[in-house]
């Protein structure tokens, strides 16, 4: 499918009952509790939650990359309406890197110092394309111009401590590009940037987005990175999808408590909060074990009622393209 | 609390004189290697019980500066002087009496062999607080004022999460009972939620122990919740110093007016 033409209304992933377990003594902990979404091509879903909270593990279900003691389950993935689940099972390895792909947290950890940064870039495209050496390097190119790196035929030939954090992040960014994919995932991208680096990515992510039409799950816990590149938000919480919905209506009008206590976390640059500290949530994460009663955000919740103590709380339809966990009215939290 | 060294008279935590210090750049074994100002002329004061915010781009010198003010790099030129006294005439031992360092990376900061109690009560070995129940009493106090179950001591510190293993580095700092810490961006490898807990903590701390603290840092929302003034840094010196209120919102130097800018995005 040419690149430019991709269909932007439907979803190019879509995922159900995404699920990763693991065995804890006696217990089964959901790091990823059935988790439902979709990716748009063209449009970013961000997935944000506290470290701990199941966003990492759940790029990783999608990728099939869970680490070993670790169980991942799916009802089903779409990727560009083809189905890789066979037996509850992910299998997307024939397509990893081709049409979905990764760009990890770290640009130094992901590549290898010891090869050639174009080595590296044409070695995916070799293999899933088999296309030719020529056109492979040609491709990088065009690539590593399009990410913005000075002098593409140098930097190809060039190893990865010959260039800084955040040319090498570029690298990572036009890697992943390389086999036209229609989703990338790229978990925390800048968290390992300075902050000037940030917005510069960030920049290159919403452009890039805007010219190729792929779809991007963007995991991050900065919610400056979410209002300027998301399209979409899912928030996480001790693996379950908490809230979602638009940038804009979580960011201005969070319906899910949590959401609220997340928000207000963030210091704030404005003069009404010189000198304010901001409010912490108090309590900590509990352990999402899987026969776990009620709403997993009750201990910590200032609008608790006893009858989220009772059942599971399903995620609810709350306005047009929202959804909230929570049984709470959010019309009385507001007031 | 006993405060050998301390000068009464004095109202500055922390007074830099004219600090400059250069590095080595370039040298080779035959040719003469340049000097390169990592901090050049820099004079400030930090008054007693003030939190001090300390913000500029990396690169800018602000590491170079703590290190000076700790005492683990001497100046080249310049004097520093902690509570009335130059920093050079002040025994190694009784420098950490007075002031202590928190960094950025807590698991970097911790030994992963030691447990916590270890890791609290070897200060105080060192520091000749002979008497173990007198270090018991000083290590569960200020666990309880970081927060973290006395019970949990026992541990290594990875069997802790990212802010609690940050919390323990804020205890083992102020375990000797400093008057000034200095915090070098102790909360930008830690999540939104964690980094409030950190800050109300360094707040309440501040007001229970009298603690001066010099908060370095790039991100200015931090700055404006918790500091009192800021000092700007730009290519190693310091290019704006003020009330935080108004360097944040009514900047005069170029780099600040930028600096101000682009945290708006």
């Amino acid at each position: 499918m040419d690149m430019y033409s991709r269909n932007r209304t439907k979803p190019v992933l879509s995922a159900s009952g995404l699920t990763v377990e693991v065995k804890s003594g006696n217990d089964k902990l959901l790091l990823v509790d059935s988790v439902d979404f979709q990716i748009y091509g063209g449009k970013t879903l961000c997935l944000v939650g506290e470290s701990g909270s199941g966003k990492s593990m759940t790029a990783r279900a999608i990728l099939g990359l869970c680490p070993k003691p670790c169980q991942s389950y799916a009802n089903s993935l779409l990727i560009e309406d083809i189905n890789y689940v066979r037996h509850k099972r992910v299998q997307v390895s024939a397509v990893r890197g081709d049409r979905v792909s990764l760009i990890p947290q770290d640009p130094m950890g992901a590549l290898n110092p010891l090869l050639t940064i174009g080595r590296q870039m044409v070695e995916g495209f070799l293999y899933h394309k088999k296309g030719t050496y020529k056109d492979a390097k040609s491709k990088a190119l065009e690539l590593l111009s399009k990410v913005r790196i000075s002098d593409p035929e140098t930097r190809f030939a060039q190893y990865t401590h010959q260039l800084s954090g955040g040319e090498n992040q570029r690298v990572l960014i036009a890697m992943s590009l390389m086999c036209d994919p229609a989703v990338l995932i790229a978990d925390e991208p800048t968290t390992a940037l300075d902050k000037t680096l940030q917005l510069e990515i960030l920049t290159l992510f919403r452009d890039l987005q805007e010219a190729l039409g792929v779809g991007i799950l963007f995991i991050t816990h900065d919610f400056d990175a979410v209002s300027f590149v998301g399209d979409y938000v899912n928030v996480m919480y001790a693996g379950q999808i908490v809230e979602s919905g638009s940038v804009t209506d979580i960011m201005h009008s969070p319906a899910h408590p949590y959401t609220k206590s997340l928000l207000s976390c963030i210091p704030r640059l404005d003069q009404q909060n010189h000198g304010k500290l901001p409010s912490a949530i108090e309590g900590t994460v509990p352990l999402p074990v899987s026969d776990f009663q009620g709403c997993l955000f009750y201990e910590r919740c200032e609008s608790a009622v006893d009858l989220c103590q009772v059942d599971p709380i399903e995620l609810r339809k709350i306005d047009k393209e929202r959804h909230s966990r929570c049984i709470v009215d959010v019309h009385t939290i507001e007031e | 609390m006993s405060i050998p060294l301390r000068n009464n008279k004095t109202e500055c935590a922390v007074e830099c004189q004219s600090l400059t210090k250069y590095y080595a750049s370039g040298s080779r074994i035959f040719s003469k290697s340049t000097e390169v100002a990592a901090v050049s002329n820099v004079s400030f004061q930090i008054k007693i019980g003030a939190c001090t915010a300390l913000v500029g781009e990396s690169g800018s010198g602000k590491s170079t500066l703590a290190k000076m003010i700790l005492g683990i790099v001497r100046p080249s030129e310049g004097q520093v002087v902690l509570m009335g006294k130059p920093l050079d005439l002040i025994p190694r031992k009784f420098r950490a009496k007075i002031i202590q360092p928190v960094f950025q990376d807590p698991a970097g900061s911790l030994n992963p062999k030691h447990s916590i109690q270890s890791i609290l009560e070897r200060p105080l070995v060192v520091n000749n607080v002979n008497d173990p129940y007198e270090r018991q009493k000083r290590i569960n106090r200020i666990l309880e004022l970081v927060r973290i179950p006395e019970h949990m001591t026992g541990r290594k510190p990875s069997s802790f999460s990212g802010g609690q293993q940050q919390r323990i580095a804020i205890a083992r700092a102020l375990i000797l009972e400093p008057q000034i810490v200095v915090l070098d961006e102790p909360t930008s490898a830690l999540d939104v939620s964690i980094q409030a807990q950190i800050l109300q903590i360094l707040k309440d701390l501040q007001t229970e122990l009298k603690l001066t603290y010099l908060f370095i840092t790039h991100d200015l929302a931090v700055v404006n919740a918790v500091s009192d003034e800021v000092l700007v840094m730009f290519k190693g010196s310091i290019v704006e110093q003020g009330a935080t209120e108004q360097v944040l919102f009514n900047p005069q130097h170029d780099y600040t007016k930028v600096l101000t800018a682009s945290a708006l995005m």
